[in-house]
C-alpha cells in the first residue's frame, strides 16, 4: 500500500504519540506532530517501519492487517455494505442495498443502470460527497467516512477527482483558473499550480485555451478541461457521472477516448456512471445496479 | 486556501454580476456618504455658530423680566404661547440696584419692539433696540461704522441703522443714506382695547457695519427717551444688557442678581444661548445621523438581498467547489470577502461622495439666503463643512462593520450547502 502523500522519512521523527491508527491501514496524524503541512494520512505499514523503534500502542492497529495488506495492495477504492435509506413524510426509501465493489488501481470501471437504480446515489457515496446509512467507503486505503467532515473535504480535495455530467466549470473565470482551482484549495504553490494546469490542458490538447472563458469553448473542450481539473492534484481515482451525458455521440466518443487514454496509458483510476450500455462495455469491468443493489459484474475483454 | 485567492475569486465573481454589485455598493454609498455629508454639516454649522457668538462680548448678561423657568428661554423672552405676567418690573430702581452689585461694571437698559420704517415712499418692518447709543460698543465690541456716522447719546431724534436695513440685500437702491429724515411707526392696542399708532421722525446718524451680533445686525438703534415716548413703555425696561467687569466674573454677577430677585427674573449669558443653540444643533444632529443610518442599514439589508441571491443563484458552484474539497470556511470567507469588498468600496467612494455632498449642501445653504434678506447682512453667512478624520473613520468603519455584518447570514448559508447539489442534474 502506497504513501499517499510523499514524504521524507525524517521528517515524521517529531512527536508521534498523538497519531492514531483509522483503520487497519492507515494512520492519522495531526498536523503539528509532523513537520509538513496538509499531511495527515500515512499508510500504516510507513508508519511502522518509522516507528520500529517506539513505544507504539500495537493492539490499536487490526490484527488481520498483515494479511490483509497483500491481497488489497492494489485496489483503489472499496465499496462495503453500504446502505442508504432515506425516511421521510412519504414513507422509507431505500436507495442503496448492502452494495459491496472493488476497484482495482488503473482499472477502468463502469456504474451502469437505468435512472433511479441507485447509481446517483451510490456514486455521492464513493465520491465521498455523502454518508451512507451504513457501510464504509476506503479509498486509498483510508476509511473515508471515518474521518470529519472537514477531513472528508480534504480527501476530496486530494484523492478524488470529479468530472461532472454539466462540466460545472466556472464561467467568470479563465480556463486555465478552472484548472487551477483544486490545487488553490490545496494550497499549492503559485508557480507549480500554473505550471502543472498549463501541462494537463496540453495534454488534453486546449493548451491554446488557457485564457479563454470555459463558456466560448465547445462542449466536448469544456468537458476535457473538466478532466484536466480532476487531474489536477494528481487524485487516486477519478470519478465521471455521465461524462459524455451532454454531448454528441462522435464528441461523447472523444472525450470517453481520453478517459481510455488515461485508464491505459497513463494508469489512472476511472469509476464512470452511465446509462449507455456500449460505453459501458467499452471500459474494463461494468457494475450493474438495480433497484439498489449490484445486479452483475462484468468483465470486458 | 490563501487570502489573495480568495479576494481574487471574490472580486471575479462581484465583475460577473456588475450592474448589481455596483448597485449594491451604491446602497453603501448612500448611506455612508449621508452620514459623512450630514456629519460634516453640522460639524461645520456648530463651528459657525461658535464663531459668530465669539464676535459677541462675553462678559454681557441679558436679564429680563421673564421668569426663569427649565426650559432655557432667549434673552428676550421665548417663543410659543402667551408670556406668563411677569413678577418684576424692570424700572430705573432695579437698574440702580443691580448697579451697585459687586463685579457690575455698567448696566444698559433697553426698549424693545417692533416698528415700521418710512423711507422716500418705501416702508419696511424692523425691530428697534432703544438703548444709549455710546453703549453699543459694549454689546458689541467690534462695532464700526459708516463713515460720516455721529454717535450722541442725548439726542433723541437721532436714528442708527443697520447696514443690513440700510442697504436691503438684493436691491440696488439704499433703503435710507446718512442725514436722511425717515418716519418709525409704533402700532399698539391700548387699554380699552383700540388700535392706536405712535409715530416719530428721526434723522439717520449712523450706519452701523455688520458686527455678527443679530440683535444688532437687523435692527435699528435710537436712544432709551425716543423709545420710551414711541413705543410708550412708561418706563418698564424690557431688558438689562448688564456688563461684568471681566468674562470670569459673568457666573459671579448671575448669582448676585439671583440672589436678589431668585427666579423671578430671567438671566441668560452669550455662553448660555450658546449652549442652548448647541444642544439645539446637537439633537438635530442625533436626528440626522439617525436617518443617516437607517440609509446605511437599508443598505445592509440590500447587502443581505444580493448576497443571498447570489448564493442561491451559485448553488451548484458552491457545490461544485465543495465537491473538489472547498472546506466550509473556504466558501465563508469567499462570501464574506464579497461582503467586505462591497463595504469598503462602497464606504471608501461614500466617504468621498459625502466630502462632495457636503461642499454641495452648505453652498445650497448660502444661496437659499440671498435674496429675501434672510441671510447675514453680508451675503449669505459662510459656513463651510468640516470634516475630522476621526469621525470619517468611524463612518467608514461603521459601513465597513455594517456590510460585514450583512454578509454573515448569506455566507453561512453557502457554506452549510451540501455538496451533493454539485451532482444534480439540472
Amino acid at each position: 500500500m502506497r504513501i499517499v502523500i510523499t514524504l521524507q522519512a525524517n521528517s515524521l521523527a517529531r512527536n508521534t504519540d498523538s497519531c492514531k491508527p483509522i483503520n487497519n491501514k492507515s494512520i492519522y496524524c495531526p498536523q503539528h506532530a509532523v513537520g509538513i503541512r496538509h499531511v495527515y494520512i500515512y499508510p500504516l505499514n510507513l508508519f511502522e517501519y518509522i516507528l520500529m523503534s517506539k513505544e507504539v500502542d500495537r493492539k490499536r492497529i487490526h490484527p488481520s492487517y498483515q494479511h490483509e495488506t497483500k491481497s488489497e495492495e492494489n485496489v483503489a477504492m472499496q465499496a462495503k455494505r453500504l446502505f442508504k435509506i432515506y425516511e421521510s413524510a412519504a414513507g422509507r426509501v431505500i436507495a442503496l442495498r448492502d452494495v459491496s465493489f472493488k476497484v482495482n488501481k488503473g482499472e477502468f470501471v463502469a456504474i451502469v443502470g437505468p435512472s433511479g437504480s441507485g447509481k446517483s446515489t451510490l456514486l455521492n457515496m464513493i465520491g465521498a460527497l455523502d454518508r451512507p446509512t451504513s457501510g464504509r467507503v476506503f479509498i486509498g486505503g483510508v476509511d473515508i467516512f471515518s474521518l470529519s467532515d472537514s477531513e472528508i473535504a480534504t480527501i476530496r480535495n486530494r484523492m478524488i477527482g470529479f468530472v461532472f455530467q454539466s462540466y460545472n466549470l466556472i464561467n467568470r473565470t479563465t480556463v486555465q483558473r478552472n484548472v487551477e482551482l483544486p490545487a488553490i484549495i490545496k494550497g499549492m504553490s503559485r508557480s507549480n499550480r500554473i505550471r502543472r494546469a498549463k501541462k494537463l490542458l496540453e495534454m488534453l490538447g486546449i493548451g491554446d485555451k488557457a485564457n479563454f472563458k470555459p463558456s466560448t469553448l465547445s462542449g466536448g473542450q469544456q468537458q476535457r478541461l473538466a478532466i484536466a481539473r480532476a487531474l489536477m492534484n494528481n487524485p487516486t481515482i477519478i470519478l465521471a457521472d455521465e461524462p459524455t451525458g451532454n454531448l454528441d455521440t462522435k464528441t461523447g466518443k472523444e472525450v470517453f477516448n481520453f478517459l481510455r487514454i488515461l485508464s491505459q496509458k497513463y494508469r489512472r483510476t476511472i469509476v464512470m456512471v452511465t446509462h449507455n450500455p456500449e460505453l459501458a462495455e467499452a471500459t474494463d469491468r461494468a457494475i450493474y445496479i438495480k433497484d439498489g443493489t449490484v445486479e452483475k459484474e462484468v468483465l470486458n475483454h | 486556501m490563501n487570502i489573495q485567492e480568495i479576494f481574487l475569486l471574490s472580486f471575479d465573481a462581484l465583475k460577473d454580476r456588475k450592474v448589481r454589485s455596483i448597485l449594491t455598493i451604491l446602497m453603501v454609498v448612500v448611506g455612508s456618504s449621508l452620514m459623512v455629508a450630514l456629519n460634516g454639516l453640522s460639524a461645520g454649522f456648530g463651528k459657525f455658530i461658535d464663531e459668530s457668538f465669539s464676535l459677541l462680548a462675553p462678559n454681557i448678561l441679558f436679564v429680563s423680566s421673564a421668569q426663569q423657568d427649565e426650559s432655557a428661554s432667549g434673552p428676550f423672552g421665548g417663543g410659543g404661547g402667551p408670556p406668563p405676567t411677569p413678577k418684576i418690573t424692570l424700572n430705573a430702581a432695579v437698574e440702580t440696584r443691580i448697579r451697585s452689585l459687586p463685579f457690575v461694571s455698567d448696566i444698559i437698559s433697553s426698549y424693545q419692539g417692533q416698528v415700521q420704517l418710512e423711507s422716500s415712499g418705501k416702508t419696511l418692518s424692523t425691530s428697534v433696540f432703544s438703548i444709549d447709543p455710546a453703549k453699543l460698543n459694549v454689546i458689541a465690541p467690534t462695532i464700526e461704522y459708516e463713515e460720516g456716522s455721529a454717535i450722541r447719546s442725548n439726542d433723541p431724534s437721532a436714528i442708527y441703522i443697520a447696514d443690513q436695513i440700510a442697504y436691503p440685500p438684493g436691491e440696488n437702491a439704499p433703503f435710507a443714506t446718512l442725514g436722511q429724515t425717515m418716519r418709525a411707526t409704533y402700532s399698539f392696542v391700548d387699554e380699552n382695547g383700540n388700535q392706536q399708532e405712535e409715530s416719530r421722525s428721526f434723522v439717520v446718524k449712523a450706519i452701523m457695519k455688520p458686527t455678527g451680533n443679530p440683535t444688532i445686525d437687523n435692527a435699528v438703534v435710537f436712544n432709551e427717551d425716543a423709545g420710551n415716548a414711541l413705543m410708550h413703555k412708561s418706563g418698564k425696561f424690557d431688558g438689562f444688557l448688564v456688563a461684568a467687569e471681566s468674562g470670569e466674573f459673568v457666573n459671579n454677577v448671575e448669582e448676585e442678581i439671583r440672589k436678589l430677585y431668585g427666579n423671578d427674573i430671567g438671566i441668560t449669558s452669550p455662553e448660555a444661548i450658546l449652549e442652548t443653540i448647541r444642544q439645539f444643533t446637537g439633537g438635530f444632529t442625533v436626528f440626522i445621523l439617525g436617518i443617516a443610518l437607517v440609509a446605511l442599514l437599508v443598505g445592509a439589508v440590500g447587502i443581505i438581498t444580493t448576497l443571498y441571491t447570489s448564493v442561491m443563484e451559485r448553488t451548484k458552484e458552491i457545490g461544485t467547489m465543495k465537491a473538489i474539497g472547498a472546506q466550509n470556511s473556504n466558501v465563508l470567507s469567499l462570501f464574506m470577502a464579497e461582503a467586505l469588498m462591497i463595504g469598503i468600496l462602497g464606504a471608501t467612494s461614500g466617504l468621498l461622495a459625502g466630502i462632495a455632498g457636503g461642499y454641495v449642501l452648505t453652498a445650497g445653504i448660502g444661496s437659499a439666503g440671498g435674496p429675501d434678506g434672510g441671510g447675514g447682512s453680508n451675503g449669505p453667512p459662510n459656513i463651510s463643512p468640516v470634516f475630522l478624520p476621526t469621525d470619517l473613520a468611524t463612518v467608514w468603519g461603521i459601513s465597513v462593520g455594517l456590510s460585514l455584518i450583512a454578509g454573515i447570514y448569506p455566507a453561512w448559508k453557502a457554506s452549510r450547502l451540501s455538496p451533493i447539489v454539485a451532482l444534480r442534474r439540472e
